[in-house]
């Protein structure tokens, strides 16, 4: 498990201002809880520190070596980070305290190895689920779960229930819940053309009738004023 | 076109579209995927444009996955009328898209392909989008 070292600040301004003249300023505000601890502790962290972080392993599960000023260091994970949707920035860290003996779930990330027998047919590779909760201590979590997809054909899938995980890992999904499956080429369909001549019936008459409607209620109130 | 089978109510207000996108701003099905960067409203021409512009450019392989839904009528008076009288009838029907909104995800082709397919899509869109894919996969 790889161990990555990151510098920490206790945070005593909160709220909304001093977070946004946080993130202006190069920083990303953090929460810290977990077990071990009394209570949560807002943090600052470098949004440069932890992007580099993140860098390194995809999956974002790593043991981070939390050096707090004026407090005693700590090991955590990440366990939400909030981004922003449009930017892609990093907004807000949740960061869990790990205790080495104790088990933790974690969200691995699954990859699809080989080239399955279905694709020379014309089928298509649909991955299902991208990431699966493992349950394990801190140290043994997966980098990844590889599933072997060579012998898969049109309509064949693999679920929870096949995969072969490493000792002192257990998974933490339903049995019957589909990784992968290869389904069957779907052909353009041109249907829209007379759904559009349809809905263009349909408002049509009402477009009218509210038209002659109102042509109507004007000639009335023409009448009326003469 | 996609449209609303029936609705509680015929007309609506116009509303609002500040804000960024807090629900469907995150891949969810596919490995690529288009995203809004600003607010607008997309009309059901438009996205059945933007799908067919897609489907043909990957012929037969691959999947798409529309993420929106215009279920907003809008309505509009008919030409050359008076103004007063009420709203006009029914004309359209709109999604609301604010920024960070996922409009579509595709599965089952190779990057080069997705990145044309949803070219040939945004073209078709009155909307700035940004082509987005899946890290880590």
């Amino acid at each position: 498990m790889e161990q990555v070292g990151i510098s920490a600040w206790p945070r005593t301004e909160l709220g909304k201002g001093s977070s946004g003249r946080l993130r202006r300023g190069g920083f990303v505000p953090a929460v810290l809880y977990g077990p071990g601890m009394d209570e949560n502790m807002c943090l600052k962290l470098r949004a440069k520190d932890v992007e580099k972080a993140l860098s390194t392993h995809s999956s974002g599960n790593m043991l981070v070596n939390l050096s707090i000023e004026g407090g005693q260091g700590r090991t955590v994970m990440f366990k939400v980070l909030t981004r922003d949707p449009v930017k892609d920035t990093i907004e807000h860290i949740d960061l869990m305290n790990v205790l080495m003996d104790r088990k933790v779930i974690a969200e691995v990330p699954v990859h699809i190895v080989g080239r399955a027998e279905g694709l020379a047919h014309g089928g298509i590779v649909q991955q299902e689920a991208r990431k699966l909760r493992v349950e394990c201590l801190p140290t043994d979590i997966p980098e990844s779960i590889d599933v072997d997809v060579t012998s898969l054909g049109i309509g064949h899938s693999i679920h929870v229930k096949d995969l072969t995980l490493p000792s002192g890992v257990m998974i933490k999904e339903d049995d019957k819940v589909t990784i992968v499956i290869v389904t069957a080429p779907t052909a353009e369909v041109e249907a829209p053309k007379p759904v559009e001549e349809a809905a263009a019936t349909e408002v049509a008459p009402e477009a009218g009738a509210e038209g002659k409607e109102e042509k109507g209620e004007e000639k009335k109130k023409g009448e009326e004023k003469k | 076109m996609l449209m609303p089978k029936k609705t509680k109510y015929r007309k609506q207000q116009r509303g609002t579209r500040a804000g960024v996108a807090t629900s469907g701003a995150t891949l969810s099905f596919g490995r690529y995927g288009l995203k809004a960067m600003v607010c607008g409203w997309l009309t059901t021409r438009e996205i059945e444009a933007a799908r067919i512009a897609m489907t043909r450019h990957i012929k037969r392989g691959g999947k798409i996955w529309i993420r929106i839904f215009p279920d907003k009528p809008v309505s509009k008076k008919p030409a050359e009328t008076r103004m007063g009288s009420g709203k006009g009838p029914p004309e359209d029907w709109v999604a609301v898209i604010k920024p960070g909104r996922i409009l579509y995800e595709m599965e089952g082709v190779d990057e080069a392909t997705a990145r044309e397919a949803l070219r040939l899509a945004s073209n078709k869109l009155s909307l700035a989008t940004k082509f987005i894919k899946r890290e880590g996969v």
